[in-house]
């Protein structure tokens, strides 16, 4: 029964998503095997003055396709969400419009479909949202000084004025990702400017905090985290 | 004959020619006695060890700063560190030394070759510490159930696969013709695990599959280890030494048989529901809580199996150490399936998925079921196997109202608190949320404050614990049981 | 990460083989008469040094007084059977 069941979920997954491929935006041609029903759209790809008309699912060469890749960079950085255990409260997942409040809290325009994770070496999910769901938060908070700051010391970010009466982070700090260091000749460009109200986190007199090489590729990975792009199957407008 | 047919002639367990067939009980814990105590010293080390981070992982979510600046201790490697403590530490080794007693009992045949079987279990356990330091010291795969480094999956499924064999082999030699329907759980479940665990493993990790096929097969295992490797080593501990230190047997042994096969059933499709929502098929869900739905069906058949065993018996249930647990945990599992089943609903699952309600759930079935179980079955069976009585009394009630009332509160903590947080996530007002981020996240420290509080009882019952195992081991205050049962019959003392 | 053949092969053989083992078990069972006299069955887990209707577990240094306890309520359902 165990061996029917996974058979039945996990096989036949895996069959439907070995087709999947990234896509361009609109493109495929009405000839192709991969029909997606609904969303075609005509235009003059060649030039010659007719329009052709193409639906969603096979690409054209030469074309940027969705998803994307990330960047080496951001893939060290996605190393370090993984032995950091940034999933046990943070999720990458949008649900649809009207199932949960995700597109109302701004966590991605559109669901997430199973197209969106097919490039990604190890899929995180994630079950749990402590914190808010990351999927597009490289769009929502597009800042490498917020995330430092942030990642440094949650509460710097979510209670800058120390006001009691105000709720407060309960992220917790990842400040060994950061490391104190001497001030050269001219202060470091991406060191953390700590406001006052947080004299206890600043770097004593002629020291500076600056990011670690697994700091700077956290946020790296968190940046690359977006939803900007459409898919056939799930639209910004669904 | 060659050695290595030697050697499979000599895995043969039963009785060899010319000695009496029958074997009595005592003389089975006899033989098992070594391996089988050196599996429960694992467990109550790695219930310690596990409760030690849980403590930590709970105080960092309403304190953040405690043991903050210390990488190793980060909320994420704490609570991964907790959870394959309990699992592949505590609960596994407990499952080792209950189920292999209660298969031994059985069958009424023991282990040939103990050695094999006790330095697998010796490798078992080093490969979970390698993996625990693993996940402290960097090397955590993210992977919910699986967080351990990869490296050490070869260990534990070899030594697994040395620990395992020894239940199919007593099976396969048993002295009797009926399997007991706690054998069939432990059979199941012996083959369930390594299955589950080794498709997992490559799936996710040494293979990896393309996307979120991966999260199928995460939820496909981690559901299926609670469901088809704890909850059937739990239950054949129930239907074993439910009947047996009643002195009755179970009231429908019929019913007991439907619950295993609808069990095996339906149990194994459900846990795609921690996908609802999520980028996966449709219908996948679909099959999913329908499956989840159907689990009302052998929860239903075993809550009134057990309660009609035990109704009427209240008092000789109360005066048990062992039975105070296990029917404690019997009824957890009624409960805990009935909330799972109830889960899988969209309506319920929108408010739940993502919250605390969800970890609730969890410790639901693997502490107020599944470990509860466990305790009740180390408090009858340590005794037979050292032929000793247990030294204090007061420590087993400490240990069990600690337990008990912890393990309440705690729930009650989670499974509100993860509802309040749920509604305040998802509620709106004129398309917009009501709640921000940070709203969201000090509401829930009340609740983590109640379940760290609750921690602390369960600790103290844990360590209540751990004293009166020690002291069991250290001899005791009386050396030899005195007074009869806990150990039966007064000839007891003559076959020491 | 492109050819999906070895995998699903392998998967399939396996799944197959899992799925005929549940059978096997189950034809075994059925065949072993294993589903009938369910009820003597029942009582394969008791024997004559922990038999059948005999408390087996009480708290250490309680049991005497458990015993006098459970005995009185054990009278109760008896009586009532006799009246
Ligand atoms: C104990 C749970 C917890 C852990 C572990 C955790 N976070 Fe958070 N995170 C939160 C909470 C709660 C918030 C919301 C409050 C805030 O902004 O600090 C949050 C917010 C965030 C935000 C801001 C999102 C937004 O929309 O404003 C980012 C980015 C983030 N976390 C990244 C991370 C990363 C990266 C890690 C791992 C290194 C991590 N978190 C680990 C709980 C956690």
């Amino acid at each position: 029964m165990l061996a029917f069941s996974w058979t039945g979920l996990i096989l036949s997954s895996v069959i439907q998503y070995g087709s999947l491929q990234p896509v361009t935006e609109f493109v495929n041609h009405p000839q192709s095997e991969e029909q997606i029903t609904g969303a075609f759209i005509e235009l003059d790809l060649d030039n010659d003055g007719k329009k052709e008309s193409f639906v969603p699912g096979v690409n054209q060469p030469g074309e940027q396709t969705f998803p994307q890749p990330i960047s080496g960079l951001a893939q060290q950085g996605k190393e370090v969400y993984q032995n950091m255990g940034c999933l046990y409260c943070h999720s990458q997942q949008v649900r649809r419009k009207g199932f949960g409040a995700d597109f109302e809290r701004g966590w991605g325009d559109r669901q997430t479909v199973p197209r969106d994770y097919i490039l990604q070496g190890r899929v995180l999910l994630g079950t749990s949202r402590t914190g808010p769901d990351l999927m597009a938060v490289g769009q929502r908070q597009p800042s490498w000084e917020w995330h430092y700051l942030h990642l440094y010391n949650p509460r710097i970010t979510a209670n800058p004025t120390r006001d009691p009466n105000k709720p407060d982070s309960i992220m917790p700090p990842f400040r060994f990702l950061f490391k104190v260091q001497k001030i050269g000749d001219a202060p470091s460009p991406d060191a953390l400017k700590i406001p006052d109200n947080f004299p206890e986190d600043k770097a004593p007199e002629g020291y500076e905090i600056v990011p670690t090489d697994e700091g700077r590729a956290l946020v790296a990975y968190l940046l690359s985290l977006k939803l900007n792009y459409e898919l056939p199957e799930s639209r910004f407008s669904e | 004959m060659s050695p290595l047919i030697s050697f499979f002639t000599s895995i043969d367990p039963r009785q060899k020619t010319g000695v009496p067939l029958k074997v009595q009980l005592s003389e089975i814990d006899r033989q098992m006695r070594v391996p089988v105590i050196m599996f429960l010293c694992f467990a109550v080390l790695w219930l310690q060890i596990g409760t030690f981070f849980a403590m930590v992982s709970s105080i960092k979510l309403h304190n953040p700063e405690f043991l903050g600046d210390l990488s190793w201790l980060t909320f994420g490697r704490t609570r991964s560190a907790h959870l394959n403590s309990v699992a592949y530490g505590w609960a596994n080794n407990a499952v080792f030394g209950v189920g292999l007693w209660i298969m031994a009992r059985l069958c009424k045949v023991t282990v040939r070759h103990a050695g094999i079987l006790i330095t697998a279990g010796i490798f078992w356990n080093i490969g979970v510490a390698a993996g625990v330091f693993g996940i402290l010291s960097g090397g955590m795969t993210s992977i919910e159930w699986l967080e351990m480094p990869m490296q050490v999956a070869p260990l534990l499924a070899l030594s697994y696969a040395m620990i395992g064999v020894w239940g199919v082999i007593m099976f396969r030699y048993r002295a009797l013709g009926h399997v007991y329907v706690s054998q069939w759980y432990i059979l199941g479940g012996l083959f369930w695990f390594p299955w589950i665990y080794m498709i997992a493993q490559v799936m996710i990790l040494w293979v990896p599959a393309r996307g979120t096929v991966q999260a199928i097969t995460n939820w496909w295992f981690a559901h299926n280890v609670l469901g088809l490797w704890y909850t059937p080593m739990g239950l054949a501990a129930i239907y074993y030494f439910l009947p047996k230190v009643l002195g009755r047997p179970i009231h429908s042994y019929y019913l007991s048989v439907l619950g295993f096969w609808s069990l095996a059933l339906f149990y194994n499709w459900a846990g795609v529901h921690h996908l609802i929502g999520g980028p996966i098929p449709v219908w996948l869900i679909s099959a999913g809580i329908v499956a989840s739905v159907m689990m009302v069906i052998p929860a239903i058949v075993t809550a009134i199996n057990h309660h009609m065993t035990a109704v009427g018996n209240a008092r000789a249930v109360w005066c048990s150490p062992t039975l105070r647990f296990i029917v404690f945990g019997a009824m957890s599992y009624t409960f805990a399936s009935l909330f799972g089943s109830a889960m899988a609903l969209r309506d319920i699952n929108v408010v739940t998925h993502f919250s605390q309600f969800t970890v609730g759930h969890a410790h639901h079935g693997a502490y107020a079921f599944f470990t509860m179980v466990m305790f009740g079955s180390v408090y009858f069976m340590v005794p037979r196997l050292l032929k000793r009585e247990w030294p204090s009394a007061a420590l087993i009630k400490v240990h069990f109202w600690g337990t008990a009332i912890g393990i309440g509160i705690m729930l009650f903590a989670l499974h509100i608190g993860g509802w309040i947080q749920g509604e305040m996530w998802n509620e709106l007002k004129d398309g917009a949320p009501v709640y921000s981020n940070l709203d969201v996240s000090q509401a829930l420290v009340k609740w983590f404050l109640s379940r760290s509080f609750a921690g602390i009882l369960l600790t103290i019952g844990h360590v209540a614990f751990l004293v009166n195992f020690v002291w069991m081991l250290a001899g005791g205050k009386s050396t030899r049981y005195k007074e009869g049962p806990t150990l039966i019959g007064d000839k007891e003392g003559s076959t020491l | 990460m492109e050819s999906w053949d070895g995998y699903l092969i392998f998967i399939a053989a396996m799944g197959a083989m899992f799925f005929t083992s549940a059978v096997l078990v189950l034809v075994w069972a059925l065949k072993h008469k294993q589903f009938s006299k369910l009820n003597q069955g029942a009582r394969v887990i008791f024997d004559e040094e922990e038999p059948e209707g005999v408390h087996t577990d009480y708290f250490p240094g309680e049991a005497a007084k458990a015993r006098e306890m459970l005995a009185k309520e054990e009278h109760k359902p008896l009586k009532h059977a006799t009246r």
